[in-house]
């Protein structure tokens, strides 16, 4: 056919070319005529002698025009989405919810990922360059600190480190002028180069140098933020009281700078020389390691040489510690997150995203259900308009106009939600630690993944409903197709069963660990106890003071409205310091070989003062509990708990001596085993030391009230400020509320995972309702016909309820074993519960009954009142 | 077509409808009468001219026109359009306020521009 056609000439060709640049619908309307125009104008040209010029006007005319054809085509198409979605109210109403919620929950995990590991530290030069060197020692099982003759040492002797510093970190009391309110901060007591080894340029004044350290100066450089804040911005700084301790303000951070850990934000940064403040150990003692390590890479090298030089360097560090066996070196990436935290809290944000990313797949498969259920609707009169011949592409245009502003107002909303849950996620880390500051926010990240979302669904959802394609035969009311396109959406329908049943199976079992952690056995008893931090820093208080302080704070207390007993503690039960950061103390039991390369056995411990048990109802089983008596000038005691008893002493232990830090101990008691790190945990040995033989300068106080024990916080508070005015009020809250820190994953789990499931299982309910309504109309015919036959209400009611649950027993079929795959990862979280729980599944499976009773329940009463004659009548 | 006149008219539009005025016009021959009576100042080009056909259009300034010369002259490829009532009014309030500018330029003198 083509052969016979004349060729086209070279101006034909140029028309056809710049017409084809206008939008599709223009062309139909004009493309012909502006043909004619612009042949008749070439001729024209042509014939005067100046078809050059007819080639130029043409093209620039279609580079001016076309646009805003294009343009004007776009809003038509955007007026009629509008229409069409105001027409049907609640199919908007449930896309954008669901889509919107989906997304907004989506992208506040996203957000806290990106808050946690991967935005880098603010004010830091190259993180990527920047290493922690970590000791640690085979024999304790843990990491150790280095000592400051050893980090110079190290410094000096490593190549691959361009440079290596040592700080500690410590809660400091600051205030403006002596008479001010005290406030805690975290700080730093660093090495002189550990700002220039951050890469860290002071915004005002300097850093501190190697003379503030050998001289003691009393100097600060403090974080932006702070001076901002807490010293008005003023330039320069005004002076500042730490610990007790007029300090001058030599340098400020640069903005966003607050230390190199992530949420824990270190506002004070202080040289060696001020450990005083703090009660560090002499710089020049090797025997006590308090420093941590950072480096920054020198030139060209690498993490893996850094790794490999450090076994060089561990010989450097075992001459430094004679005695000590098993000390390694080890060399990561600075992250500011703590290795232990790094791992659970990963696992936990990944569960979350994943179940986050099923709503979104439910909300997807919901929204391409419901454009299904449109094209039914529309298919007979998309049908018809197609037979006038209005092209395919126009009614995929115009539907997937409609999906783009589905998605727009999606993630508008998503974002809406956003910074309301973002703010929601930092509180909640705040709840775990009253010090932890996220900085969880919106920022351009979240952003583009929220329009992404938005487009991904949209998209997603148009192409699962195949609306568009219109099915052959709708015009003449064949069933047959309708029907194929019923298929497609039952299919959907069963997918968002699948997924809300994975959904729900989570957040049951995330409800069964909190309960299953609330019946756990813990070995005492926190619920009516109340408690608070004193810390008193030394510079404010010495020694002397914060002993008699301790003494004298539970006797006051007890007898006060309804507190029975108080004592004070070093390490609360069950906290989150007592769950991340072991405290073992070597113990040496006559007769008993310590294992190979340790000077002892390492058992936790804590020391604890008079009334410790009763104030937790921990019950001594043999033996007597702390006196009033075991104080620093009587024979040094210790109670240990059954395990400690059983594993040493074949239980009997009241009497024997043990070396407790190379000191003899008498043991007096035999206490109950408690749980001391997880809930969870295995029991292990443990020992009790008598308080006022320790003397710590920190400890909890704890006291046992009748009644709530809120109700006694604010009578702690003043007796706190009765015999120490000067001391801030720490941590002041009920126990219970300590400890809900450490169930706080398996709380967000299960709120998370409930409310997500919730929305899914609504959704997966709309849709099932959608689609059996959808079969009752189709069978509109054949309903009337059995009624009018003399079908019973009850038979009616069984066709349409055998339809609907066939659906949810497909789902339920096919997400049983996807739920069984998917809880497995829940697995750290479940308190040894089993993921194949049956209780989760059980229950998962009432709840999705119940949901699907009430979507079936509508649309059969709906066909139990169909009118046999009418029925009929309309055929 | 009834309906409200639409604002000010472009002048590109209101030439297409002085063209429209004499008789119902095909679009190469609105486009060669506006060059002819606007002395070859407004040229324009087929997206141009189709862009204001469509405008017109849709505003109901004009319409298709039933009427076609006889077949011997008629390519049926082509459209021929007319004006409208309403066409015709927008073109009128459109002359009227163009006659206002004029006689209060005359009446302050203001020099027309060279060769005008």
């Amino acid at each position: 056919m083509s052969g016979n056609r004349p060729r086209r000439s070279w101006a034909e060709r140029w028309i056809a070319v710049v017409t084809r640049l206008y939008p599709r619908r223009f062309r139909e309307e004009f493309g012909q005529e502006m043909q004619g125009v612009l042949r008749s104008d070439h001729r024209r040209h042509r014939s005067a002698g100046r078809a050059p010029r007819f080639w130029l006007r043409a093209l620039v005319d279609t580079l001016r025009r076309a646009p805003r054809e294009h343009l004007s085509d776009l809003g038509l198409d955007l007026r009629y989405a509008l229409r069409a979605l105001r027409r049907r109210p609640l199919f908007l109403l449930v896309a954008v919810l669901s889509m919107g919620i989906a997304i907004g929950a989506a992208i506040t995990v996203v957000a806290t990922l990106d808050a946690i590991f991967l935005r880098p530290l603010a004010g830091i030069a190259d993180q990527d360059r920047l290493v922690n060197l970590k000791p640690w020692s085979a024999a304790q099982e843990s990491f150790e600190s280095a000592s400051y003759p050893e980090v110079r040492e190290l410094r000096r002797a490593s190549s691959e480190l361009e440079d290596l510093a040592g700080f500690n970190g410590a809660v400091l009391t600051t205030r403006r002028a002596a008479g001010d309110e005290p406030e805690l901060h975290f700080g730093q007591f660093a090495t002189a180069n550990y700002l220039s080894v951050l890469g860290v340029e002071p915004l005002l004044g300097r850093g501190l140098d190697d003379d503030d350290e050998r001289r003691a100066t009393p100097v600060v450089f403090v974080s932006h933020w702070f001076w901002q804040n807490r010293l008005g911005g003023e330039t320069p700084p005004p002076d500042l009281w730490v610990n007790g301790e007029r300090l001058s303000v030599v340098g400020v951070g640069p903005p966003g700078f607050r230390g190199n850990f992530k949420g824990f934000d270190s506002h004070l940064f202080l040289s060696l020389g001020m450990g005083r403040l703090v009660a560090l150990p002499g710089l020049e003692e090797r025997t006590s390691g308090f420093l941590e390590l950072v480096g920054r890479l020198a030139p060209g090298a690498s993490v893996e040489s850094a790794r490999a030089e450090a076994a060089g360097l561990e010989r450097l560090l075992q001459e430094s510690r004679p005695g000590v066996e098993g000390l390694e070196l080890h060399v990561e990436p600075m992250t500011g997150v703590d290795a232990d935290f790094r791992a659970g809290l990963l696992a936990f944000l990944l569960i979350l995203l994943a179940i986050t990313l099923l709503i979104l797949g439910i909300a997807c498969l919901n929204v391409a259900g419901m454009m299904a259920s449109r094209a039914v609707e529309r298919s007979t009169e998309a049908a018809v308009r197609r037979a006038l011949g209005a092209p395919r592409h126009r009614l995929l245009r115009a539907v997937a106009m409609e999906t783009l502003l589905v998605g727009g107002l999606a993630a508008a909303v998503g974002l809406g939600l956003g910074v309301w849950t973002t703010r929601l996620a930092a509180d909640a880390f705040g709840a775990v630690d009253s010090r932890i500051h996220l900085d969880i926010r919106l920022d351009g990240t979240a952003l583009v993944a929220a329009v992404v979302m938005a487009l991904f669904i949209g998209l997603l959802a148009l192409a699962a409903s195949g609306l568009g394609r219109v099915p052959r035969g709708a015009l003449a009311g064949n069933r047959g197709a309708v029907g194929r396109r019923q298929g497609w959406r039952r299919a959907l329908v069963v997918g968002q069963v699948v997924l809300s049943f994975v959904v729900l199976v989570t957040a049951a079992l995330f409800l069964r660990a909190l309960d299953r952690a609330a019946a756990l056995d813990l070995g005492f008893d926190p619920r009516p106890v109340a408690t608070a931090t004193l810390s008193p820093p030394l510079a404010q208080m010495s020694e002397e003071e914060t002993a008699d302080l301790f003494r004298r704070i539970p006797g006051e207390l007890v007898g006060r409205s309804g507190i029975r007993h108080a004592a004070l503690a070093t390490r609360v039960p069950l906290s989150l310091g007592t769950r991340f950061f072991p405290n073992r103390i070597a113990v040496s039991v006559p007769g008993q070989t310590p294992p190979p390369g340790s000077d002892g056995f390492q058992v936790e411990h804590a020391a604890v003062s008079a009334g410790y048990f009763d104030t937790l109802g921990i019950e001594i089983l043999a033996g007597r509990p702390f006196l009033v008596s075991d104080d620093d000038s009587a024979t040094a005691v210790t109670i240990v708990n059954q395990r400690f008893a059983e594993r040493f002493f074949g239980g009997d232990a009241v009497g024997r001596e043990i070396s407790v830090a190379e000191e003899t101990h008498r043991i007096v008691g035999v206490a109950r085993d408690a749980r001391y790190r997880t809930p969870d945990e295995a029991l292990a040995p443990f020992l009790y030391l008598a308080l006022p033989q320790r003397s710590p300068r920190r400890a909890v106080l704890l006291a046992r009230a009748d009644g709530p024990p809120a109700a006694v916080l604010p009578e702690i508070r003043t007796v706190q400020l009765a015999l120490a005015p000067d001391l801030p009020v720490q941590e002041l809250q009920p126990l219970d509320e300590r400890l809900a820190a450490s169930l706080l994953p398996q709380r967000i789990g299960a709120a998370a995972a409930g409310g997500l499931g919730g929305l899914g299982l609504f959704l997966s309910a709309i849709g099932l309702a959608g689609v059996l309504g959808q079969w009752v109309s189709s069978r509109h015919r054949e309903i009337g016909l059995r009624v009018s036959l003399g079908a019973s209400p009850r038979g009616v009611l069984e066709l349409v309820a055998r339809q609907g649950l066939g659906l949810v027993l497909l789902g339920v079929l096919l997400g049983a074993p996807l739920a069984v795959a998917a809880s497995r990862g829940l697995s750290g979280f479940l308190y040894g519960l089993s993921p194949v729980e049956p209780t989760a599944y059980l229950s998962t499976l009432a709840v999705l009954a119940l949901a699907a009773g009430i979507a079936i329940a509508v649309p059969a009463l709906r066909a139990l009142r169909v009118d046999p004659l009418e029925a009929l009548r309309a055929e | 077509m009834t309906g409200k006149v639409p604002g000010a008219l472009s002048p590109a539009a209101l030439h297409v409808l002085l063209a429209l005025a004499g008789s119902d016009q095909h679009g190469w021959a609105i486009l060669k009468d506006v060059e002819q009576f606007s002395g070859g100042r407004i040229q324009m080009s087929a997206g141009t001219l189709y862009g204001l056909i469509k405008r017109l259009l849709d505003q109901g300034l004009i319409e298709e026109s039933p009427h076609r010369p006889p077949s011997q002259w008629d390519d049926e490829r082509r459209r021929y359009y007319r004006l409208t009532d309403l066409g015709r009014r927008a073109a009128g309030e459109e002359i009227d306020r163009l006659e206002r500018v004029v006689r209060v330029a005359k009446e302050r003198d203001l020099p027309a521009p060279e060769g005008a």
